[in-house]
């Protein structure tokens, strides 16, 4: 049995410790699918964060036994935990290369990985994402899910035990919410967002 | 109710007066409330897709490790020594070869981002016609091959194989200087500096007796050497522009404008346009002249300055367009008039009106030496 299954399993049967356990390996994993699928492409290539997160998927939970979403839901909050972490991390050392910061070597990571957003609208919606954490968990919890690990609403809520409609609503709540902080509070909002997101 | 609760049921309540009732009568007294969640609904209609587009997609580049080759590292039969040179385009190192002579080469490793097949599979279309140069003024291309080779260890089922290859070249080792920098660092006189141009021209007229191009010509790849105590130009690099040349798209215009820009002073008009397809020998003749220019005068026709400052596309517009400057410094009053009559007719506009002088090589050297 694999390591993620075993706690997978340890997870169905309530241990409350091993949630914390499977973050690290799937980060792990995702960094490591993301080097060894660009060793092979040319530089300037784009990955779908949602293919990643579910070849990591495949790779690391024995589909064989591990049957119930429920499980499943678990992996997926830990890959889209640890997908915007790989993908603020990058943001943020994007955003200190180019103001000139440190030009010393990059430590392990072999690869660098940017959504073609600039680094500052990724690293603004992660701390807008943070203070939603702080006031809705639950909310913050299905973009996470939703943007990070692109699941679907259908899939998301079933993760998150709801219905689909609930979760249809908890959306555009929540990413009302978070536009609403980015944008600062007299609304007037610093660019067009839409605009961007189109174009993403 | 709480703030998101409220926010949700107005959401279901599709007429405007309705949803305002509703949010006054949940929010009751409570005005900061209200105003919070009047506010959200109106976040909400300016919010379109926002964040709708599924997961962003992720553009990654393998990190590019600014030097991973150091002295003491081998490359195929090159042991490297020390670096010598760095420019946009690569790495240059002093290294050993080992077989199947023993002797100092230079070798240059070309920065990670290109896709070596290629650059390769263009070298080795050119190999023969290279093998053909033999020039006392042209640093020969001795070899070329990709970084890692067969080398290194196989890559394992556990290690990810290391980054792909980069091609390298291996030349002739020449110990110098950039000819403008010799010049200046030796107070050459106008005609001293002639003198070293002419077999500049030569060294590139045999390379285009023999269908080589260089299309990088500039001052870093004209090296002037000491050899028994005389200074000897040594034209380098020749085949390796064309190799490793990326069409000039908008891409790389834009990408890379501020390290092609070195190179783009002495581009010809046409290698400036966007589609390369009028590339001949030509626009070496037109770098030379560049270069001639900037050996009597100090200076590029264009100031650098003012091209880094325009943009690529008024650059390439000044290049194709404007009519440089006629030499006017003190270097090029005191050289003769037939001089800068050269350099004019070598920079001429050579579409579409004027066709430049073309093969004008040995006639040029022939007037300088007058």
């Amino acid at each position: 049995m694999s390591e993620v299954t075993r706690i997978l399993t340890a997870i169905e049967h309530g241990d409350p410790h091993a949630a914390s356990q499977l973050l690290p390996l799937v980060y792990d994993e995702l960094r490591k699918l993301a080097a060894q699928k660009l060793v092979h492409e040319n530089p300037g290539q784009t990955l779908q964060a949602t293919a990643l997160v579910h070849d990591a998927y495949i790779r690391l939970v024995d589909t064989e036994k591990v049957q119930h979403w429920n499980s499943r839901g678990h992996f997926f909050a830990a890959a889209a935990e640890a997908m915007r972490r790989i993908l603020v991390e990058n943001a943020r050392r994007k955003r200190r290369l180019r103001r000139g910061g440190d030009r010393a070597r990059i430590d392990i990571d072999e690869i660098e990985i940017a959504a073609p957003e600039r680094p500052d609208d990724l690293i603004a919606l992660d701390e807008a994402l943070e203070l939603l954490t702080g006031a809705d968990p639950q909310a913050a919890e299905l973009v996470k899910l939703r943007y990070f690990a692109g699941l679907t609403i259908e899939q998301a809520a079933e993760s998150l035990g709801i219905s689909p409609r609930t979760a249809n609503f908890l959306w555009q709540y929540a990413r009302t919410w978070l536009l609403d902080k980015i944008q600062g509070p007299d609304g007037t909002g610093v660019r067009d967002v839409n605009k961007k997101s189109e174009n993403s | 109710m709480t703030e998101r609760e409220i926010f949700i049921a107005a959401l279901q309540i599709d007429n405007p007066a309705d949803r305002l009732a509703h949010v006054r009568q949940a929010c009751g007294a409570n005005d900061d409330l209200r105003q919070r969640v009047e506010h959200l609904l109106k976040t909400y209609e300016q919010a379109g897709s926002y964040l709708e587009a599924p997961t962003p997609e992720i553009a990654a580049t393998i990190a590019q490790p600014d030097i991973i080759e150091q002295p003491g590292t081998i490359i195929g039969p090159y042991k490297l020594l020390q670096q010598i040179g760095e420019g946009g385009m690569g790495t240059v190192f002093m290294a050993d070869q080992t077989h199947p002579v023993q002797r100092k080469v230079a070798l240059k490793i070309i920065k990670p981002g290109m896709d070596s097949r290629q650059v390769i599979a263009r070298f080795e279309a050119e190999r023969q016609a290279l093998a053909l140069m033999d020039h006392p003024n042209i640093a020969k291309v001795l070899d070329a091959g990709t970084t890692g080779d067969p080398s290194g260890p196989p890559p394992s089922a556990l290690r990810p194989p290391p980054s792909p290859g980069r091609p390298y070249f291996v030349m002739e080792l020449v110990k110098g200087i950039p000819i403008t920098k010799y010049c200046d660092d030796n107070h050459l006189t106008p005609r001293e500096r002639l003198e070293l141009f002419i077999p500049v021209c030569h060294a590139v007229q045999h390379a285009h007796q023999k269908g080589i191009i260089h299309r990088d010509i500039k001052p870093s790849n004209v090296l002037v050497a000491l050899y028994d105590g005389r200074p000897v130009p040594k034209v380098i690099d020749f085949g390796v522009a064309k190799a490793t040349s990326q069409k000039l798209t908008e891409r790389t215009m834009f990408t890379q404008f501020g390290q092609i820009v070195g190179t783009l002073e002495y581009m010809s008009p046409e290698q400036a346009d966007l589609n390369q397809l009028d590339i001949d020998t030509r626009s070496d003749i037109y770098s030379l002249g560049v270069l001639l220019y900037e050996l009597l005068t100090g200076t590029t026709p264009f100031d650098s300055e003012t091209l880094r400052k325009a943009g690529p596309d008024e650059m390439r517009r000044i290049i194709r367009e404007d009519e440089p400057p006629r030499p006017q410094s003190a270097h090029a009053l005191s050289a003769q008039r037939e001089t800068k009559n050269i350099t004019a007719q070598r920079l001429g506009r050579h579409k579409p009106v004027q066709p430049r002088r073309s093969s004008t090589t040995p006639q040029s050297s022939a007037v300088l030496r007058t």
